[in-house]
C-alpha cells in the first residue's frame, strides 16, 4: 500500500487553497483555450508556462495539468455545438456530436462529453497512478515496425467505417492521404508538391484546414440551406441536458472501456491523442450495442472519442514522469517546464522528488474534478449559442474561422488556405462525401510514414522486420480480421445482389 | 538618456522593437527569445517595448524573408541558430546567410553519442566493432538537422557501416533507444537525457564538458578531430542595418549575456554553454560553419 500512501501524501500537499484556485483558474482558461479553434493545448501551456515561473513548482504543474485537462473539455464543445473541432482528437467527437445537436440534444452530448472525458480521465490517472512504471516499460517494447502496424489499423478502419458509402469514404480517405504528402517529408527530406513555395515546404498546417473543411463549410451550408434550428431549442436548460438514470448506463461501460485503450494508446511514444480517441470509436462501433447506428448521433460515440482523448493525455505523462520522455507535443513543453523549475523527469524524478511527482498525479485527479465543476458551469450558457439567429450567428463564425486560422502562424496564406478548403469540403458534402475521413487521414498518415520508413531504415530496407516482431503481426492480423474481411465480405454480397436483380 | 555608451551620436530605438522568432510559440527559439526580452527588461537595457513576434514555417524560411524584407530596418531582430542555418542550405531557400546582418551569439550547444545504459555497447569502440560486425543504426532528431550532420561527421570519419534513422523529436529516439529497437543516438546536450539510461560514449565538444559529463571523452580525444559541432544559437537583423544600431544592438547583447537572469535561467537550466561572439566575429564564425556544414551534408549525399 505504498503507493496508495504516497498518494495520500500527494493530496495533502496539493489540497491548499492556493492549489485548488490555480487548479480552477488553468481549468477554466483551458476550456475557453480549448473551445476557441486555432488555440489547443501545445500552445495554451507554452503560453502559460512563463508565469508559472514565479511559483511553486507545484502549484505551476497543477495549474498546467488542469489547462491541459480543460483544453480537451474545451476542444469537443466547438465540436458538438458548431461542428468545429477545437483540436484533431475531436474531430472524433464531432461524427456523433454534432448530430445530436441538430436533433435538438446538444445539452446531453455536451454532458455526455464531461461525464466520458471525466471517466476516461480518471481511469487513465489510476492506471497511471498503480501502473505508470510498468506500462511506460511495455511502450518501449513498440519500436517503429510496431507503431507503423498500430497507426495502419487505424488508417485501414477509416474509410469504411465512417459516413454510409465505403466507397464515398475511400476516396476521402485518399484525398487525405495526399494532402499530408505535401511539404518535406521526414522520410527523405525532399520538399514533395510544395510549387517552390516556403509556405509549403512544412506542409499544410491542420488548423486552418480543420477550420476550413468544418467551420467555413458550415457557414456556406448555413447560407446556402438556411437552416433552421428555432424549432430545436426547446429543451436547453440545465435540467434537460442532465443525462437520466439509462443513459448514464449507456455512457458508463462505454466511457471505462475506451479510457482503458485509449490510456494504453496514449502511452505508446508518438501515437498520440487522436489515434487514442479514434481507435476508442472503432472499438465501439465493433463491439459496442449501438456500434452500427455510430455516427448517426449516439451519445455512445460521443464517450467513446471524449473518453478515449481524455485517457490519452492522462496516458501521455506514463512515459514523461517515470522515463522523462514526453509522449505527446503538450507533454514535450511541459518536460521543458519540469526542467526550468529545476527537476529532472526520469526514473530518479520518483526517488529524488517523490512530494512532486505524487503532488502532480493527486493533482490530475483535482484537475480532473475542477474541469468537470467548471464545464458543468459553462454549459447552460453554451448551449444558449445555439438560439442565436444565424444572421448573427453567420458572420461571427466566420470572424473567428478566419482569425482562428490566421493566429496559428499569423500568416495570410494560411486564411486563404482556409477559405479554399472549406469550398472544397462544402461540395463534397453537397455530394455526399464524408469529410471526416480526409481529416483523420490526414493526422495519421505522416506518422505511418514516418514509422514505416524508420523500421525500414532499421531492417536496411527488409520488410520481414514486420513479421519478426509478434506485436507487429498481431496488429496485422486485426488489421485482416476486422477490416478486410468484413470489407470484402459486404463487396461480395453487394455485388452478388446486383446479379441476383 | 543614453543607457548604453556615452556617446551623443549613439543610436537609440525612436519605436518599439520587433523580434522575430522564425519558429512557433514553445520551442527552443522561442523560449530563447523571450529569455532575452526578460533579460532586457529586467536590467533596463532597451528604451523601448520589446515585442516577441513568431513567424514559423518553412524551417526557417518565413521568418528569414520576412526579416529580409525589412532591410535597412533598425528595429528589428532575429533569433538565428545553426539549425535555422543549415536548413537554408538543405532546402535551397531564397534567403541565405549573405542576406541578414548577424549581430550576436550567445550560447552554444552540442551533440553527444549515446548507448543504452545496460546494454553490450559500451564505448565507441564496442560501436565501431558491431559496425563492422553487422552494422549499426544511430537514431536522431530530424532530417538535414544538427542530428544528421552530427551524424554525417560520424559516418564520413569513423569507416563503419552506420544507418541513420530519423525520429521526430529528442523523447522518440529515446524510446527507440531504450526499447532496443535503434543501437545508439546522437542527442544534443541541452536535452539533457537521463544519464542512468542513456549512456554518453563521446562527445563532439571542442573541449571536454562539464561535470556530470567530464567522464565523456571527446571525439577530438579518440583520434577524430574532424568530428566537432558546436550549435550556436545567435541573433541577426535585416540586410543593410546601419552600423551604429548594429554597435547598439551587440553591446545590449552583450549585457544580456552578462546578466544573472540569463547566466541562471537559461544556460544553466538548460544545460548550455554560455560564449559571447559580437557581430563581426558572428558574421566570421557563421560564414566558416556554413562551408563545413555544406561539405559534410554534401559528403552524406544530402545536398549536391
Amino acid at each position: 500500500m505504498d503507493i496508495l500512501q504516497s498518494l495520500l501524501q500527494g493530496f495533502a500537499t496539493s489540497l491548499s487553497f492556493s492549489n485548488i484556485l490555480a487548479a480552477l483558474i488553468g481549468a477554466g482558461l483551458g476550456i475557453v483555450i480549448g473551445a476557441i479553434p486555432g488555440l489547443g493545448s501545445v500552445t495554451g501551456v507554452a503560453l502559460l508556462l512563463p508565469l508559472t515561473f514565479q511559483m511553486d513548482p507545484i502549484t505551476g504543474i497543477i495549474m498546467l495539468g488542469a489547462l491541459y485537462y480543460g483544453c480537451m473539455y474545451g476542444g469537443s464543445y466547438s465540436a458538438i455545438l458548431l461542428n468545429i473541432p477545437g483540436d484533431a482528437p475531436a474531430v472524433v467527437t464531432a461524427l456523433d456530436g454534432y448530430p445530436l445537436s441538430q436533433k435538438g440534444l446538444a445539452g446531453k452530448a455536451l454532458f455526455t462529453a464531461n461525464l466520458s472525458s471525466f471517466i476516461g480521465g480518471t481511469v487513465g490517472i489510476i492506471m497511471l497512478t498503480f501502473l505508470g512504471p510498468v506500462l511506460a516499460k511495455v511502450g518501449l517494447l513498440f519500436g517503429p515496425a510496431e507503431i507503423a502496424a498500430l497507426i495502419l489499423l487505424a488508417l485501414c478502419s477509416i474509410g469504411w467505417l465512417l459516413g454510409d458509402n465505403p466507397g464515398k469514404g475511400l476516396i476521402s480517405t485518399f484525398l487525405g492521404i495526399l494532402l499530408s504528402t505535401i511539404g518535406l517529408g521526414l522520410a527523405f527530406g525532399q520538399p514533395r508538391f510544395t510549387f517552390d513555395s516556403m509556405y509549403l515546404l512544412n506542409g499544410i498546417s491542420f488548423i486552418p484546414l480543420v477550420i476550413g473543411m468544418f467551420g467555413f463549410s458550415q457557414v456556406l451550408d448555413m447560407m446556402v440551406n438556411r437552416i433552421n434550428t428555432s424549432g430545436l431549442t426547446d429543451k436547453l436548460g440545465l435540467r434537460d441536458s442532465l443525462l437520466d438514470r439509462k443513459e448514464v448506463l449507456r455512457v458508463l461501460p462505454v466511457s471505462l472501456r475506451s479510457g482503458v485503450l485509449g490510456n494504453l494508446v496514449g502511452i505508446l511514444p508518438g501515437a498520440g491523442a487522436t489515434t487514442g480517441s479514434f481507435l476508442a470509436y472503432v472499438m465501439e462501433k465493433k463491439v459496442g450495442r449501438r456500434g452500427q447506428d455510430l455516427g448517426k448521433g449516439e451519445i455512445e460515440g460521443v464517450a467513446a472519442s471524449e473518453a478515449g482523448n481524455n485517457a490519452a493525455a492522462a496516458g501521455s505523462f506514463a512515459p514523461l514522469l517515470s522515463l522523462g520522455i514526453p509522449g505527446s507535443g503538450t507533454s514535450a513543453v511541459l518536460l521543458g517546464g519540469l526542467m526550468m523549475w529545476g527537476l529532472q523527469p526520469g526514473p530518479l524524478l520518483f526517488q529524488q522528488n517523490a512530494d512532486f511527482v505524487w503532488g502532480l498525479i493527486s493533482s490530475m485527479y483535482l484537475g480532473n474534478v475542477m474541469a468537470v465543476l467548471a464545464a458543468l458551469a459553462i454549459i447552460p450558457f453554451l448551449v444558449k449559442l445555439l438560439r442565436v439567429p444565424h444572421a448573427i450567428l453567420i458572420p461571427v463564425i466566420a470572424v473567428v474561422c478566419v482569425v482562428g486560422s490566421y493566429s496559428v502562424n499569423n500568416s495570410m496564406f494560411d486564411v486563404w488556405f482556409m477559405l479554399g478548403s472549406g469550398v472544397v469540403a462544402y461540395f463534397m458534402s453537397v455530394a455526399k462525401y464524408p469529410v471526416a475521413p480526409l481529416l483523420l487521414a490526414f493526422v495519421l498518415t505522416p506518422r505511418l510514414e514516418t514509422s514505416l520508413r524508420q523500421a525500414l531504415d532499421i531492417s536496411r530496407g527488409d520488410p520481414m522486420i514486420f513479421f519478426n516482431s509478434p506485436i507487429a503481426v498481431t496488429l496485422l492480423s486485426l488489421i485482416l480480421l476486422f477490416v478486410l474481411y468484413p470489407l470484402a465480405k459486404s463487396l461480395f454480397l453487394r455485388s452478388r445482389k446486383k446479379s441476383d436483380a | 538618456m543614453a543607457l548604453v555608451g556615452s556617446n551623443a551620436n549613439a543610436w537609440e530605438p525612436q519605436r518599439n522593437i520587433e523580434f522575430v522568432v522564425p519558429y512557433s510559440a514553445g520551442g527552443g527559439s522561442d523560449l530563447n527569445a523571450r529569455m532575452v526580452v526578460e533579460a532586457m527588461r529586467q536590467n533596463d537595457l532597451v528604451d523601448r517595448p520589446v515585442l516577441v513576434n513568431n513567424r514559423p514555417g518553412g524551417s526557417g524560411a518565413v521568418g528569414n524573408s520576412y526579416v529580409y524584407n525589412k532591410g535597412g530596418d533598425s528595429h528589428t531582430l532575429m533569433t538565428f541558430n545553426a539549425g535555422q542555418m543549415m536548413s537554408t542550405v538543405t532546402n535551397d531557400a531564397p534567403v541565405q546567410l549573405e542576406d541578414l546582418t548577424p549581430l550576436a551569439t550567445l550560447a552554444e550547444d552540442t551533440l553527444l553519442l549515446g548507448v543504452k545504459a545496460d546494454g553490450d555497447i559500451q564505448s565507441l569502440e564496442d560501436l565501431i566493432d558491431q559496425a563492422n560486425s553487422g552494422g549499426v543504426t544511430i537514431g536522431g532528431a530530424g532530417r538535414g538537422g544538427e542530428d544528421h550532420l552530427g551524424f554525417a561527421m560520424l559516418n564520413s570519419e569513423l569507416d563503419a557501416d552506420l544507418q541513420y534513422v530519423p525520429f521526430g523529436g529528442t523523447g522518440e529516439v529515446t524510446s527507440a533507444l531504450l526499447g532496443g529497437h535503434i543501437d545508439a543516438a546522437v542527442f544534443k546536450l541541452g536535452s539533457q537525457v537521463d544519464p542512468s539510461l542513456v549512456r554518453s560514449v563521446a562527445a563532439f565538444s571542442d573541449e571536454r564538458l562539464e561535470a556530470p559529463l567530464d567522464e565523456v571523452p571527446t571525439f577530438a580525444e579518440l583520434g577524430y578531430p574532424e568530428v566537432q559541432l558546436m550549435i550556436f544559437r545567435g541573433y541577426a537583423g535585416p540586410p543593410d542595418m546601419p552600423a551604429e544600431a548594429v554597435a547598439y544592438w551587440e553591446e545590449v547583447f552583450k549585457q544580456v549575456s552578462e546578466s544573472d537572469k540569463w547566466q541562471n535561467d537559461y544556460i544553466e537550466k538548460n544545460n548550455l554553454i554560455g560564449t559571447f561572439m559580437g557581430a563581426e566575429e558572428s558574421a566570421e564564425h557563421y560564414r566558416k560553419e556554413l562551408e563545413r556544414y555544406k561539405q559534410k551534408l554534401a559528403e552524406v549525399g544530402f545536398v549536391e
